[in-house]
């Protein structure tokens, strides 16, 4: 087991030297000038040239490569363009804050997902199958920011029960340490700033468990119906189990290895921001801020975000690979 | 996955929603304090307030820092800042400046001449140990007639020219030559840019990256505290959810809004909508087919730089009545009413009406596309001809809807028999392009930078600006006397002289053609109606000193 843990993460540097030439070129092919950007529409050409000598945009791309590479060797990812900060702190102070709302997120989505999935299976071919299936597809096909807007207006304008956006109410007094509010409010042992945070996280969090939400749905469904139709179920109902016990502790933990699968892909998909959740709802996570660097042409903020989630879509797939160990007891990693 | 911690999980969350109600504190607000809070639509990109070009940043640096002189409120007219007086010799070339004493920077050391000399010095010299820590992107393109500053005594500063310049006075108007702390700037050296400190009625407080700046109110200020405790200037990206949070009382105020929604707004008897014109204008220009290749680096048609032909010479486009009769063919009232939706003005000239010297004797070019075809038609183009009009990839804020408008342009143009292609690439190359005179006809504006019509009218139809590769003036309008007139306005500090070579020179421009001038976007903001003392500006900067909520 520590051998393949040991092999998985050796694995990840051609991942991310294949990552890191890719983001390189990719972000240099797209038309546009990062110097004439950070200047500003009115700049002189002096100033434009340099601003390029600057940032070393005028040397050719193999030298260019070769400079980031050594310094990101040393784990220093660069400076911004646009802010002159350095990417590893931007990506430090914005990352937490995605990292909540993707946690948020997919507990509403497995919570919802999977118990959906479940009863769908169980009542094949029902009223109730048919309608959950139905409201899953209804919010992976809505668009995040239609949703948004609506859930906006019913519990933030006509209820008036939920914030309109944002993290926190930014007149409570409150300390940030981890950037995962609900954590810092507890370390603080702050109530109102614990409320705030938690009524800011909801309808975001809704928002953007639509999407995972029906591929869980589905996925819990398929596999609930393969297992539902084993023989040691009809075993189990011969013995005279219920069928609440038969499905919930039986079947249910059988059929969820595959859902634990598209559980850690979809967790690490969203872990590289939802920028339209986060446009919306004024969230000031990675994924804003990726876009934004992506629309400025700051390089160095592009291509040290694409390392960095390289790197956590990696992790997570190994995280829930090892889960599987936890799951089923039959699989074993040499 | 242990189920019952998954279901414990849950339940917990459940419990936390209604009792998370009960602390509710969004609507409380601070009961003592004055909190004003301001959507806006992004975030800042640096807190220097020499080192930023772009709008956000400038928002939140005018209220944390000033300058040597300052806007009137709501006007592009000087008044004293941090100095209190000034001369300027005869020649134009020395500026003296008489300090303000007893003013204090918010962390409570002293403004005098060193604060000045350094806030211009590590823009300008290469030599100074605080000039690698910025780009000072406005620097080369607003100063560069400055030569050096230097102090006097301890409340005096001379501004030493390199030729006189008369709009060097609305520049220092300017966030861009703010004056800073130079304590601050030496304890944290390359950081600073993160911790601003100026002598403004604001002082910062914390920076939350894409979420929020809080200014609070500075005691020390010498015009006295002002009447809000705090500002918290949030950033809210979509319109949509801006308004909403304004209409539900999160904010106070937004920037921004979108204009489908005005009639929403105005139905609001909660909310006030400020309009005013900004300072830019959206125009056509048509390429009159020469420029010339400035080789000197001096900026400057010299008489060894011949005219030649630009890469996007037409033919067509370089007869004046073909101009005139494109610009009778453009329904530009239509244009505003229905693109632009009411929210700008119909420009006839290349500059704002509330400039100094603007001329409004100018009688714009009538809608009139019988007139249009019969001119064609005596420039040889009785069947129209085909052309290439470029479009802007981006909204802008002197032209909102660029492909909507160049769609309405071809509609027009269409009409009087010249049949309109689209040209499109990004942003970046099409300002490259546009510069180095490779289009034929090219949608294009301009947002003023420190009000002075200079900046405006030299910068965008002088002659001197057609050079190749780094053009400002895209019609390609190169009469030197017409640029004479620029020249000599640029050069005298007298304002009824400027004044009148300024209209002189409008009359000239608007006879050459060479633009269509569609529209003076306005800028627009919403506020509650409980928030008082907020003035527009011109150069739509944002101050909050005289705003109080009741």
């Amino acid at each position: 087991m520590r051998w393949y843990v040991t092999k998985r993460l050796l694995l990840l540097i051609p991942v991310l030297l294949g990552v890191s030439i890719l983001s390189f070129s990719l972000i240099r092919l797209a038309p546009g000038d990062p110097a004439r950007t950070i200047a500003g529409e009115h700049a002189s050409p002096q100033t434009i040239s340099a601003i390029r000598e600057k940032y070393g945009l005028d040397k050719p791309f193999t030298t260019q490569y070769w400079v980031w590479l050594k310094r990101v060797l040393r784990g220093d990812l660069g400076r911004s363009i646009v802010s002159n900060e350095y990417v590893t702190r931007e990506i430090l102070d914005r990352f937490p804050n995605t990292m909540e709302l993707t946690f948020f997120a997919m507990f509403i989505a497995v919570a919802v997902g999977a118990v959906a999935g479940i009863v769908s299976a169980s009542r094949q071919y029902s009223v109730i199958d048919y309608t959950t299936m139905g409201v899953a597809l209804f919010g992976v096909s809505m668009p995040v920011f239609w949703l948004g807007i609506m859930l906006m207006m019913i519990f933030g304008v006509f209820l008036k029960w939920l914030p309109i956006g944002g993290r926190i109410d930014t007149l409570i007094p409150f300390r940030r340490v981890t950037g995962l509010y609900l954590l810092d409010s507890l370390i603080g042992w702050n109530g109102p700033a614990l409320a705030s945070s938690f009524r800011h996280l909801i309808m975001p969090s809704i928002a953007l468990a639509t999407i995972p939400m029906a591929t869980i749905a589905r996925v819990t469904r398929s596999s609930m119906l393969e297992v539902l139709r084993q023989d040691f179920i009809r075993t189990e109902r011969a013995k005279g189990l219920s069928e609440r016990v038969v499905i919930y502790k039986h079947a249910a933990r059988n059929a969820l290895l595959p859902v634990v699968t598209v559980i850690g892909l979809e967790f690490g998909l969203l872990l590289a921001g939802a920028i339209l959740t986060e446009t919306i709802f004024a969230w000031p996570g990675i994924g804003r801020y990726v876009v934004n660097a992506v629309r400025m042409r700051d390089y160095p903020a592009v291509q040290g975000c694409l390392l960095f989630f390289a790197l956590t879509f990696v992790v997570v797939n190994l995280i829930t690979d090892l889960l599987y160990v936890l799951i089923d007891p039959r699989i074993k990693y040499e | 996955m242990k189920c019952k911690v998954f279901v414990a999980l849950v339940v917990v969350c459940a419990l936390l929603l209604p009792v998370s109600m009960a602390f509710a504190a969004d609507k409380k607000t601070a009961k003592a304090e004055k909190v004003l809070i301001y959507a806006c639509s992004g975030d800042v990109e640096r807190l220097d307030p020499g080192d930023v070009t772009d709008g956000e940043s400038i928002q939140r640096m005018d209220n944390i820092f000033e300058g040597l002189v300052e806007f009137k409120p709501g006007s592009t007219e000087l008044q004293p800042g941090l100095a209190t007086s000034w001369q300027i010799t005869t020649d134009g070339k020395e500026l003296t400046f008489n300090l303000r004493r007893g003013v204090k920077f918010q962390d409570g050391t002293d403004f005098n001449a060193d604060a000045v000399v350094f806030s211009f010095a590590r823009q300008y010299d290469k030599n100074s140990a605080y000039n690698q820590y910025g780009e000072w992107a406005y620097w080369g393109y607003m100063f560069s007639d400055i030569d050096r500053v230097e102090k006097i005594d301890d409340y005096k500063v001379k501004i030493f020219m390199k030729r006189p310049n008369a709009s060097i006075m609305t520049s220092l108007a300017m966030f861009t030559v703010a004056i800073v702390s130079p304590a601050n700037a030496e304890s944290l050296k390359e950081n600073a840019f993160k911790n601003p400190v100026g002598t403004g009625p604001f002082k910062f407080v914390e920076w939350v990256k894409d979420d929020h700046i809080t200014l609070e109110a500075f005691d020390g200020y010498w015009r006295g505290r002002p009447a809000l405790d705090k500002i918290i200037f949030k950033v809210i990206p979509d319109p949509s959810a801006r308004l909403l949070a304004l209409e539900v009382g999160e904010v106070h105020g937004i920037e921004y809004p979108n204009p489908t929604d005005f009639d929403r707004i105005r139905a609001n008897k909660k909310l006030a909508l400020m309009s005013e014109p900004g300072m830019n204008v959206g125009y056509m220009a048509m390429n009159a087919g020469y420029g010339y290749t400035d080789a000197n680096k001096n900026g400057m048609k010299d008489a060894d730089e011949p005219w030649e032909k630009t890469p996007g010479y037409y033919e067509p486009l370089t007869k004046k009545q073909v101009r005139q009769a494109i610009n009778m063919a453009i329904d530009k009232q239509s244009i505003v009413k229905n693109i632009y939706k009411g929210t700008a003005s119909v420009a006839k000239n290349g500059m704002p009406p509330f400039m100094l010297g603007y001329n409004d004797k100018v009688a714009d070019y009538p809608y009139d596309p019988k007139r249009a075809k019969q001119l064609l038609a005596e420039a040889g183009y009785p069947n129209g001809f085909e052309v290439t009009l470029y479009v802007m990839p981006v909204s802008r804020p002197y032209m909102f809807d660029p492909p909507k408008i160049g769609e309405a342009i071809q509609s027009y143009l269409g009409a009087v028999g010249i049949k309109v292609k689209f040209y499109q690439v990004d942003w970046g190359t099409y300002l490259q392009e546009t510069q180095s005179g490779k289009h034929q006809m090219c949608l294009l504006g301009w947002t003023g930078d420190n009000g002075d019509p200079d900046n405006f009218l030299n910068v965008l139809y002088g002659a001197n600006s057609t050079s190749l590769g780094t053009a400002g003036n895209y019609g390609f309008y190169n009469d030197m006397k017409a640029q004479e007139l620029l020249s000599a306005a640029l050069a005298t500090f007298d304002v009824k002289k400027r004044a009148e070579l300024y209209q002189k020179a409008q009359e000239m421009i608007h006879e050459s053609a060479n633009w269509v001038y569609i529209a003076h976007s306005n800028q627009n903001l919403v506020f509650l109606k409980n928030v008082k003392g907020f003035k527009m500006n011109p150069t739509s900067r944002m101050f909050f000193y005289p705003v109080n909520i009741e």
